[in-house]
């Protein structure tokens, strides 16, 4: 039906001459009337040179950021071997945009290398990282003056070769970080940024960079600047050293090799000269010595102390001040760190060589998973107010009785910055008088002095027994296993109990003041025991608590302070003016001596246990070992573990309950791990670009075959224009299809000697608006010409394909 | 060369060069860091050295533009040469030199901008492939430079004057098809008839016969007194000389097609060593432009003065009227013209 509409072959070739003429003066742009330029005479570019240039540039920033960072930090690697591997593996990125295909296949080898990499020297790779991390962690203690900081288990015994295989490899990485922003766009204030990130805390831990890295940041940073600042920097893939630029009537240099290395040479020695002049006139060390430090810093220095320790996580940290006192809350914090701030101030006349104990708060039952005590509650479920049980009552008793070896104190606690609560001493019947802070209690208390029985009777004995003696079904396994290897007995006493308990974590599990916190999903008492194997008071004082309940104590957990007699001699205030026989009455261990005031600190915050005892009532065990820390620390690489689900499996936990913990499990969960990140990143990665190579045509097929003729019609005449404004902005400004179609047959796209333009308007019209399906014979005939047209588009276009 | 006259700042990357200053003294402020410090002086002293360059290479600012060929043939291909010149150690990483290119026979004037950097001390040059796809005179020119500093804050415009000219003459071919027997027999014919003395020629010189001579160059009195043949020798003035009239249009693709016609015609009429006199209007100055052609050569050269002028002035609708006041004596004469697109080379008479 369309005969009509074709025109003879002559006039077709006509308007093929045209249109190759258009074509040409399109491709030659003019600079006046009968002078154009011949793009296919310009020089080539001389991209490699580029490339290498921008290598160089990508050298120096990488390294001279982490070589800042770590020469500040004095870390010890083979500086060497670090600037080889930058080096080439810079020159590697910068060369991955020679082409690009080569391009595709040089990021898929990089990623293969640095998977590999991974793979095969992860256990290095990761020990590196976490000596640096403790070697930060060592300069923010110097710094901060605090013991408490975090540290990470390096695994590999030659630091100095994981350092250098750490740094080499995230200097790989950052190298193909930093490329793609140098050698696409030139982002120096995002390099900037990112620099001035990584260099904060070595900053404001006041440790200086080297000279040498100094240099090489300023140059990179520098450099970049000028580059961007003047443009000409980004590769065309034309092969063309100059390109005319048409809207702006342009005649303009891709870039210039050349000149971009002689800046970046000229930036680096005026570096050279600029900062050796400066340390001759101004040395480091006179500025050290005159530096100070600001009252800014001043004001922030508990805010990044609090990071340093805890990471971000200690933005929000609500716990340092308060020590170990959490009201039962377990697990929540990685480390615990002291601010040694009053807490508590206490005035008393010392009566014993052993700790002094003030409990706040008593948890009867263990919530496994949910990680914490709770304070003992009624059949309803509510709380029961802490009361003064039996064996103060005895005390009390036995003081009025004249009995030997007994006692009655008083003791005044001031709450000076602790939370709100009951600080009782042993044993005292005022469990009601809640200080709060800023405000003063006087507790009168009866110690326990004699080590004799008190005479307990049988009721006592059997509600310790109702109260005191759950044990979660979740902890049993645990629990048995800790009994079993403390030996402990049902039928040895309770203080022979308490002994072989204290002993056996003395010996085995040792205390730390870092024990990481306890992982998502993981029971704080069964990993305490099961897997970390390190921990703090509370860590100790909760299994403990339920290893006797195991071998039928009744036992209660509790928190509170524990003021210790060295404590008391050395930080203590002699109060001159109180009389001691206010102040305790009966049997001393020390004798009597003067009143005297203790400000009690977090560090003093305590948790511990109290059994029953048959013979002796409620007693205070407390089995926490001394303080000892252990480089061998796997906290964080645990959480990332567990987080990626790549933690330990059954028969890992088997073994780790079995105590076999040994390093080729350790070094196959890395491997296992890295392959896993390894898949995942790859899956990712082609997912990325399956999606953004095809998502859009694949939605668009979708939609295709959903729609109606009249609508495929138009959907194909939608991308076909799409494709065609992509390089002729022009036609955007044409809304309806009249004109567009004109200004298609106007630049030669449109084969009127197929479709007569009146015809295809139409066609299209009533494709677009009209209820009237286009005919199979229409539709195809649109289909071709828009297929021919393309086909001219691409060729118009000058593109290179394939 | 040379005076400054523009300073212009580049806002965006100051205001981030002053971010990056401003930034690191902020935090030296807080953590009156070593590294901070020195970073700041580093700052201060490359602008300071980054400016101070852009200045020293302002004052020393010299562009120079050649082209491959003062005359060449249509369709050839040419370079144009940028070339900027200095004599400081300082380079610039982009100057943008404003050009204005001119083809004055079309009066067709185009601006535009070449990017180029600066090397250190010496010569910097670009050069530009070219083709030339029309005749004309082309006159190509720089007028002003804007060097921008290394660090991309400001920019200064210098004031540069540099240009260079080039003909694009038309390809002469000899014109195969024209028939040059007819016009100069039609021609010798029309003026041989015509009574002796009224031809356009001019006795130069009395002499002895040589055979050979015309007998109507015999001074039949002269021979009668001295007893001996005498002849006058002639020297044309326009008997062996083609008076060809070039009649432009005002369609500029026909007034190149008539000069590349009079090209082909007035090489033939020179194959038969035949000099042709050049008639082309000149508007400006109210007269014909007379360019006498013996030789290629001096044919040439006529195209090159004759696209030297626009267009429009070549146009006057009554240049047969003019001829025959300007050039009263003058009887027949070649017209190269446009008649319904058809361009033509005819022999008319001068009446």
């Amino acid at each position: 039906m369309f005969d009509g509409f074709k025109e003879t072959g002559h006039r077709r070739s006509e308007k093929r001459d045209l249109r190759k003429k258009q074509r040409q003066k399109k491709e030659s742009p003019e600079l006046t009337e009968g002078l154009v330029i011949c793009p296919e005479l310009m020089a080539g570019e001389k991209r490699i040179k580029m490339l290498l240039a921008k290598g160089v540039l990508v050298y120096l920033l990488v390294m001279g950021v982490m070589g800042a960072y770590l020469s500040s930090l004095d870390v010890e690697l083979s500086w060497g071997v670090m600037h080889v591997i930058v080096f080439l593996c810079s020159l590697y990125c910068a060369c991955l945009y020679y082409n690009k295909r080569w391009q595709n296949i040089g990021y898929l080898l990089l990623l293969a290398g640095i998977a590999a990499g991974g793979y095969f020297l992860g256990k290095y790779i990761n020990s590196g990282f976490y000596a640096v991390a403790n070697d930060m962690s060592e300069a923010a203690s110097g710094f901060f003056d605090s013991n408490a900081m975090r540290s990470y288990g390096e695994q590999i015994g030659n630091r100095y070769a994981a350092i250098t295989i750490s740094m080499s490899y995230i200097g790989c990485i950052c190298c193909v970080l930093v490329n793609i922003m140098v050698s696409r766009k030139m982002r120096c204030g995002l390099l900037v940024l990112l620099g001035a990130g990584v260099l904060a805390m070595p900053l404001y831990l006041e440790e200086e960079p080297s000279l040498l890295y100094m240099v090489m940041l300023f140059a990179g940073i520098f450099s970049c600047f000028m580059i961007r600042g003047n443009g000409h920097y980004l590769l065309t893939f034309r092969d063309q050293a100059f390109e005319w630029k048409s809207g702006k009537k342009l005649f303009s240099y891709v870039y210039d090799a050349k000149l971009v290395g002689r800046t970046v040479i000229c930036v680096v020695l005026t570096c050279i000269i600029i900062l050796g002049a400066g340390s001759v006139v101004y040395p480091r060390s006179l500025h050290q010595n005159i530096r100070g430090t600001s009252a800014l810093k001043q004001d922030t220095l508990e805010t990044v102390e609090n990071i340093s320790i805890l990471g971000l996580a200690g933005l929000f940290n609500f716990y340092p001040n308060t020590g170990g006192l959490t009201n039962g809350t377990l697990g929540g914090v990685s480390a615990i760190r002291y601010d040694y701030e009053t807490d508590l101030t206490i005035r008393f006349a010392p009566y014993t060589q052993n700790r002094i104990y003030l409990k706040t708060f008593t948890g009867c039952d263990y919530l496994p998973y949910r990680n914490r005590w709770q304070r003992q509650t009624d059949a309803s479920g509510n709380v029961v107010l802490e009361r003064a049980d039996t064996t103060t009552a005895q005390m009390k008793k036995n003081y009025q009785k004249n009995k030997k070896k007994t006692g009655k104190g008083k003791i005044f606690v001031k709450n000076v910055a602790a939370a709100a609560g009951v600080y009782l001493p042993y044993y005292s019947e005022e469990t009601d008088k809640v200080i709060y802070p800023g405000a003063q209690q006087e507790y009168t208390f009866y110690p326990s002095l004699s080590g004799k029985a008190i005479g307990v009777s049988e009721n006592d004995r059997q509600e310790a027994v109702n109260d005191w003696l759950d044990i979660p079904e979740e902890n049993q396994k645990e629990i048995a296993a800790l009994c079993r290897n403390a030996g402990l007995s049902d039928t040895d006493s309770v203080q022979n109990n308490v002994k072989k308990l204290a002993q056996y974590y003395q010996d085995n599990i040792p205390y730390s003041y870092r024990p990481g916190a306890t992982p998502y999903q993981e029971d704080f008492i069964n990993y305490f025991l099961g897997k970390n194997k390190r921990g703090y008071c509370a860590h100790f004082a909760s299994a403990a608590t339920l290893a006797f309940r195991y071998m039928g104590i009744p036992a209660r957990y509790v928190e509170g302070y524990g003021i210790d007699p060295g404590d008391i001699s050395e930080e203590g205030t002699i109060e001159y003016d109180q009389k001691y026989e206010d102040y305790y009455q009966g049997y001393s261990e020390v004798g009597k001596t003067a009143v005297v005031s203790v400000n009690v600190t977090d560090a003093s915050a305590h948790a511990w246990v109290e059994v029953f005892d048959p013979e002796m009532g409620w007693q205070v065990a407390d089995v926490t070992p001394a303080s000892g820390e252990e480089p061998d620390d796997n906290g964080l690489w645990q959480r990332i573990l567990n987080f990626l689900g790549g933690g330990r499996n059954a028969s890992d936990a088997q073994d780790s309950k079995n105590g076999d913990r040994t390093d080729s499990g350790a070094a196959a969960q890395v491997k296992r791990t890295t392959g896993y990140i390894s898949v995942v990143l790859l899956v990712v990665i082609a997912g990325i670009f399956v999606i953004r190579r095809f998502g859009r045509q694949l939605l668009w097929l979708l939609r295709f075959y959903r729609s109606s003729r009249n609508d495929r019609l138009i959907m194909v005449y939608q991308r076909y224009l799409q494709r065609i404004s992509r390089r002729h902005n022009s036609l955007k400004k044409h809304k309806n299809y009249k004109d567009q179609l004109n200004w298609l047959n106007n630049h030669g796209y449109w084969p009127s000697d197929v479709v007569r333009l009146e015809k295809a308007v139409s066609v299209l019209e009533r494709a677009g608006f009209s209820r009237t399906e286009v005919t199979e014979e229409e539709y195809k005939l649109m289909s071709q010409c828009f297929r021919a047209s393309q086909k001219r588009a691409g060729n118009a276009s000058g593109r290179k394909r394939g | 060369m040379t005076n400054k006259d523009q300073l212009h700042f580049r806002w965006a990357h100051m205001i981030g060069y002053l971010l990056l200053f401003v930034g690191d003294i902020g935090a030296f402020v807080v953590l009156r860091s070593y590294f901070l410090l020195m970073l700041a002086v580093v700052i201060v002293l490359i602008g300071i050295l980054s400016v101070y360059g852009l200045f020293a290479l302002a004052g020393d600012l010299q562009v120079r533009i050649y082209i491959s060929g003062q005359e060449v043939i249509r369709d050839e291909e040419i370079e144009l040469q940028v070339q900027m010149l200095h004599r400081r150690y300082f380079f610039a990483l982009n100057c943008l030199l404003n050009m204005e290119a001119e083809n004055i026979f079309r009066e067709s004037k185009n601006s535009w901008e070449i990017s180029m950097p600066l090397q250190p001390s010496g010569v910097s040059r670009v050069s530009i492939p070219l083709k030339t796809q029309y005749i004309g005179k082309y006159d190509i020119r720089c007028k002003k430079a804007g060097i921008r500093d290394l660090l991309g804050i400001v920019e200064v415009a210098v004031t540069v004057e540099s240009g260079c000219e080039m003909t694009v003459l038309p390809r002469i071919d000899q014109e195969e098809t024209l028939e040059t027997s007819g016009f100069l027999s039609g021609m010798s014919e029309t003026e041989e008839s015509r009574e002796k003395g009224h031809d356009f020629s001019e006795v130069n010189d009395i002499r002895e016969y040589v055979p050979g001579d015309k007998l109507r160059d015999i001074h039949w009195k002269l021979s009668a007194k001295q007893g001996e043949l005498m002849v006058k020798e002639r020297i044309s003035v326009s008997g062996s000389q083609m008076v060809v009239l070039v009649r432009l249009s005002k369609e500029k693709e026909i007034s190149e097609m008539l000069l590349q016609k009079t090209g082909g015609a007035v090489a033939s009429f020179l194959s038969q060593n035949l000099p042709i006199c050049l008639l082309i209007w000149n508007g400006q100055r109210y007269e014909f432009e007379e360019y006498i052609c013996s030789d290629m050569q001096e044919l040439r050269r006529a195209f090159a003065l004759i696209l030297a002028m626009p267009l429009s002035i070549r146009i006057q609708e009554q240049q047969a009227v003019y001829l025959k006041n300007s050039y009263p004596f003058l009887r027949t004469y070649v017209s190269i013209e446009n008649e319904d697109s058809q361009i033509q080379v005819v022999m008319r008479e001068n009446v």
